[in-house]
């Protein structure tokens, strides 16, 4: 574990060691905002904002990744939610459909565009729970502490999501 | 759980799920830590500008009120016109107003009327004659 210069206000985190999960975040970060770079960027900036400052304070009750990865998902939200409800407004103003990013970029392989094409479509948290135990080798109770759930219902929504997510492969059929 | 079957499945789901988000990680490459990191030093070198902001604020209220209300606690003085009607009113109210016609009360007079009466000609009324 790196030892480097600790926090004023969050004085158990050590910023190496946040230099070291920053990729890892940014990941994290991209799933929450449904790969969209630009608010993925800035989700990780009022993160770490918030962690400077002291506003999101780790007391060491889980991994540093564990909480950093709830820290993003909160902000993520709480941004996603006022975000939706602001097109949402515009949209019954002016009849407006908000055009996202793409989220799958033409240098991706096809059976990667498939899988996250089939993944997107997924309920949020069973594509979050799939994302933290298969990508990010999370045990599904630390999934759970990451989604603020209890750990039968981050349970049912692996298994809802693995469910899920074979059965739109299997009617997407084989990749071209 | 146990069946090597279920477990194959879920590891080659599993598969496919760390190939596409990989693939995604890729095509989306991560920013520099510096690029998103604010640091303490960052944050304390712009710890004035709120602190400048609020006295530009409060200086510019006190300029206002200083503008429109008069200086804090210098009793302004009362425009003259006040005062002379204030005088008048205090001298009109003692018991012997009908002494009073002063140059106060006569400036407050009317103005003489520019306006000639038809009277026959030769007819004269002195003032004198007019009150008798």
């Amino acid at each position: 574990m790196p030892d480097g210069p600790r926090l004023r206000h969050n004085p158990l985190i050590d910023q190496r060691e946040l230099e070291r999960l920053h990729e890892q975040c940014f990941s994290w970060a991209l799933t929450c905002v449904r790969g969209r770079r630009a608010e993925a960027e800035d989700v990780l900036q009022m993160a770490y904002l918030a962690i400077v400052e002291g506003e999101a304070r780790f007391e060491g009750r889980s991994s540093l990744r564990t909480w950093l990865f709830s820290v993003i998902r909160n902000l993520a939200g709480s941004r996603w939610r006022r975000a939706r409800r602001s097109l949402e407004s515009l949209a019954r103003i002016a009849a407006f459909a908000p055009h996202a990013e793409p989220f799958v970029t033409p240098a991706m392989p096809t059976e990667s565009a498939r899988v996250l094409d089939a993944l997107r479509a997924l309920p949020k948290r069973q594509h979050e729970v799939l994302d933290l135990v298969f990508y990010r080798d999370l045990s599904i109770a630390e999934a759970a502490e990451v989604l603020g759930v209890s750990l039968g219902t981050a349970r049912m929504h692996y298994e809802r999501g693995k469910a899920a997510l074979r059965e739109r492969l299997a009617d997407m059929g084989p990749a071209a | 759980m146990n069946d090597p079957a279920f477990d194959r499945e879920d590891e080659a789901l599993k598969a496919a799920v760390r190939d596409g988000l990989a693939a995604r990680d890729r095509a989306l490459p991560t920013p520099r830590f510096a690029r998103a990191w604010p640091g303490e030093q960052r944050l304390r070198a712009h710890a004035w500008q709120p602190a400048l902001a609020g006295s530009l604020a409060l200086a510019a209220i006190v300029a206002v009120s200083w503008m429109f209300l008069g200086r804090p606690g210098r009793e302004s003085a009362p425009p003259d016109d006040l005062r002379a009607a204030t005088e008048l009113a205090r001298e009109l109210s003692s018991p012997d107003y009908w002494r009073v016609p002063t140059d106060d009360l006569l400036a407050f007079a009317a103005p003489p009327l520019n306006a000639k009466l038809p009277l026959p000609d030769g007819f004269h009324v002195s003032l004198e004659e007019s009150l008798l």
